[in-house]
């Protein structure tokens, strides 16, 4: 006679709150963008009209600001990114040395990170590269004439680069976890064998964390495809729409010119450009990730 | 709209021009000059009487929401007016909602969608009209003549500025526009007893005045004219066109300029660059606002502002030297030409549509309108008023004074027409971005002015 398994309720029941939130906040309003990227939806008016794939086709082909907005973007993502990892690899692996009051500069070098993107960090960054802002006095030392930072459109997206750089802490912080986790007898072999430090980087540190790397690769990538606030506060989208990401574009045509539809259409579209590159990161890492099992 | 400016002029000429004993300017606006009159005491309410007090909502409790925008000062007046509303009707609670002007729109479109919007809102002119892409998205005004006194506003002021598709859809409180508020100290180094009412005068002190400045502004540049940021380019360039062929933005769906028009102003403001007379692109600076240090220390002739924004300037200017300021007009585009001052009417008070209690907010919109003591309260925090009752008041208790008097005698004696679409959101990034294109030598004054209608066109169209 075999005995009928009971199947326990209350981890379901206790999941249930979380279902509901994932569902009302997360599911609820990526289906409804889709439906509403397919209509001319009047929010204010409470007045729809279905057109079909028309928003995406005016996206596509009738409108090239979205192609200016789409290259300004990959510009900061494809420069920014790599610009992020490298800074917040270098800092993470010289603190991962035995140095006397590493955990000041720990502390101190994740502090930017904590202040976040936030609108005081923004007015603190255009005055800093500002005309007559610090950079361009450092700059005067050496001799070199002021550089236009912000009105500039080759130099402004960098300014922006820069202070997504500058805000590496957290990233840092995965970083030299994973630096702290390699075993040191690895080293120690190396060393016999000959290994300089710079070799035991490329040929043990590196290829030990690289499933690290792809996590904070990911990261910050959605990270810089979602920038706002600094685009908007420091360099205000400029110069002649150099910085004028997607995110803002969705945001100027959802909340300026309530065009809902249209704007959910672009959401879609930003979607698959982060969902192409996404997978093209997970495809290749098949090749440059090493797991341990 | 020549009606609103007879209207406009009905309303206030009379009250500071006459009342007041302001400047008068010999300028020839395009538009017809309004004539002068006497502000017509108030009127008892249009339909039938107010409720009486005790009344108000039945004399059951209610709580109503108001939000507005602007300044610690404004906002002070208006929770102290709300507090006397308060003690008066103790079963009413009223719920400021304020803040600064950046995000108010953003917030009200939001809680329109939800429809969760303030029961009393303060909104922009050009709100009124672009909100609803032509329908009243609030509650209709005309329903509410039982409570709220609309022969405050006279019946053409209404139509002609709060009517949407038939409904009222809110009372204007006042009118604004941008005058030149000039720095006596800078133009009188130069041998300028006044801001140049020419552009030939204004290039001449500009060169004078940017002599020996640096490419990028390290805290030493000077400039005769300081426009602050997109948003007053914007109007320089909209008045210098107004000026040059005395026709506004778009009517019907259609611009009104050519692209060989605007390409002639487009030439002028690239003398102005070239001259030194305004910053170039690379010597502008953040902030775009009265806090910028050009302003601030002095190093500009003169800034072009919101009459409503004069003292905020002036508190920023070295220190609040307003007797080394001035007020002015926008100058001509030749020697004795046109210098109209473009105009709209400044903020709206609208009531919401989904409001539980929208009697009880018409109610509180009339207090604030007609109450003595409220009035008294509010000062001059909303600028200078168009309705009857609080125009009376303000002339009596002096709220109005020097260099907002005179910029207002100005606005209102030299009328010029500001379209209602001129701050849509859908044209103004256009023109925004034509003239930043421009200003960053991205392309020439003629494919400026082609993107300047262009686009816009491409956008009207798009609109109807």
């Amino acid at each position: 006679m075999s005995k009928k398994r009971k199947i326990p309720i209350a981890p379901y029941l206790l999941l249930i709150p979380w279902f509901i939130g994932i569902g009302l906040f997360r599911v609820y309003p990526i289906i409804s963008s889709f439906y509403y990227s397919l209509f001319d939806f009047q929010p204010i008016l409470r007045t729809s009209r279905f057109v079909g794939l028309d928003n995406y086709r005016r996206l596509l082909f009738d409108f090239p600001h979205f192609w200016d907005s789409v290259e300004a973007t990959l510009r900061y993502v494809l420069i920014g990114t790599p610009m992020v990892l490298v800074a917040a690899f270098f800092i993470a692996y010289i603190l991962n040395f035995k140095l006397k009051g590493v955990n000041l500069f720990r502390t101190a070098y994740y502090v930017p990170s904590i202040l976040g993107g936030n609108v005081a960090v923004a007015l603190v960054w255009a005055q800093v590269f500002g005309g007559n802002g610090p950079v361009n006095a450092v700059l005067g030392v050496f001799g070199i004439d002021p550089i236009p930072w912000i009105q500039s459109e080759t130099f402004a997206p960098f300014v922006l680069i820069f202070l997504s750089a500058w805000q590496f802490g957290s990233v840092m912080l995965i970083f030299l976890a994973s630096l702290q986790n390699v075993s040191p007898s690895l080293y120690e072999a190396a060393s016999i064998d000959g290994a300089r430090k710079i070799r035991q980087l490329f040929s043990i540190t590196l290829p030990i964390i690289t499933p690290v790397v792809l996590f904070n690769t990911i990261n910050v990538l959605l990270r810089h495809f979602q920038e706002f606030n600094a685009a908007f506060l420091v360099t205000r989208r400029g110069p002649n729409r150099a910085t004028d990401f997607l995110n803002i574009l969705i945001y100027e045509f959802a909340f300026v010119r309530l065009q809902f539809g249209f704007a959910s259409a672009m959401t879609w579209l930003l979607l698959a450009v982060i969902g192409i590159l996404t997978v093209i990161l997970f495809v290749s890492s098949k090749k440059w990730v090493h797991y341990s099992d | 709209m020549k009606k609103f400016a007879t209207l406009i002029g009905l309303l206030v000429t009379a009250m500071v021009v006459t009342a007041c004993g302001g400047p008068a300017t010999t300028a020839q606006p395009p538009a017809a000059q309004p004539p002068a009159a006497t502000p017509t005491p108030a009127q008892p309410p249009a339909d039938a009487a107010a409720p009486a007090d005790a009344l108000l909502n039945n004399g059951e409790p209610a709580t109503i929401s108001f939000a507005w925008w602007g300044g610690d000062s404004r906002h002070n007046a208006v929770k102290a007016a709300l507090d006397i509303f308060m003690d008066r009707y103790p079963h009413i609670t009223v719920e400021p909602i304020y803040g600064a002007f950046g995000g108010y729109l953003d917030n009200l479109v939001i809680q329109l969608a939800g429809q969760v919007e303030p029961d009393l809102i303060q909104v922009n002119y050009a709100w009124v009209h672009a909100l609803g892409g032509g329908q009243n998205v609030f509650l209709d005004l005309n329903t509410m003549s039982h409570i709220v006194n609309l022969n405050e506003w006279t019946q053409e002021l209404r139509d002609f500025t709060t009517t949407v598709d038939g409904q009222l859809a809110g009372v204007p409180h006042g009118v604004t526009g941008r005058v030149i508020i000039y720095n006596r100290l800078m133009l009188q180094e130069h041998g300028f007893a006044t801001f140049p009412d020419n552009f030939e005068d204004l290039m001449r002190l500009g060169a004078l005045v940017a002599e020996g400045n640096a490419t990028i502004d390290a805290g030493d540049n000077t400039y005769a004219f300081f426009p602050l940021g997109p948003e007053s380019l914007d109007i320089v360039m909209l008045t210098m066109l107004y000026n040059e062929t005395g026709r506004n933005l778009q009517a019907n769906g259609q611009m009104l300029h050519t692209v060989d028009e605007v390409e002639a102003v487009f030439s002028i403001f690239e003398q102005m660059i070239e001259t030194g007379t305004i910053p170039t692109w690379e010597q502008q600076e953040y902030p775009h606002n009265q806090t910028n240090p050009v302003w601030m220390e002095g190093r500009s002739g003169a800034a072009f502002e919101w009459v409503g924004n004069i003292f905020l300037a002036g508190n920023h200017f070295l220190e609040g030297d307003l007797d080394n300021l001035g007020v002015a007009l926008f100058p001509a585009m030749t020697p004795g030409g046109s210098q109209a001052a473009m105009q709209r009417p400044s903020l709206v008070h609208v009531v919401s549509q989904n409001s539980s209690h929208p009697e009880v907010a018409a109610y509180l919109l009339n207090f604030l309108y007609t109450d003595e003591d409220a009035l008294v309260a509010l000062g001059n925090e909303f600028g200078i008023p168009l309705s009857n009752t609080a125009s009376a008041i303000s002339i009596r208790l002096g709220n109005t004074h020097g260099l907002q008097l005179e910029g207002h005698n100005l606005l209102v004696s030299n009328f010029g027409e500001m379209c209602p679409l001129f701050e849509d959101p859908n044209l103004r990034p256009q023109r925004f971005a034509a003239i930043e294109a421009f200003r960053t030598r991205s392309i020439n004054a003629r494919q400026a002015a082609e993107r300047w209608v262009n686009d816009q066109q491409s956008e009207l169209n798009a609109m109807n």
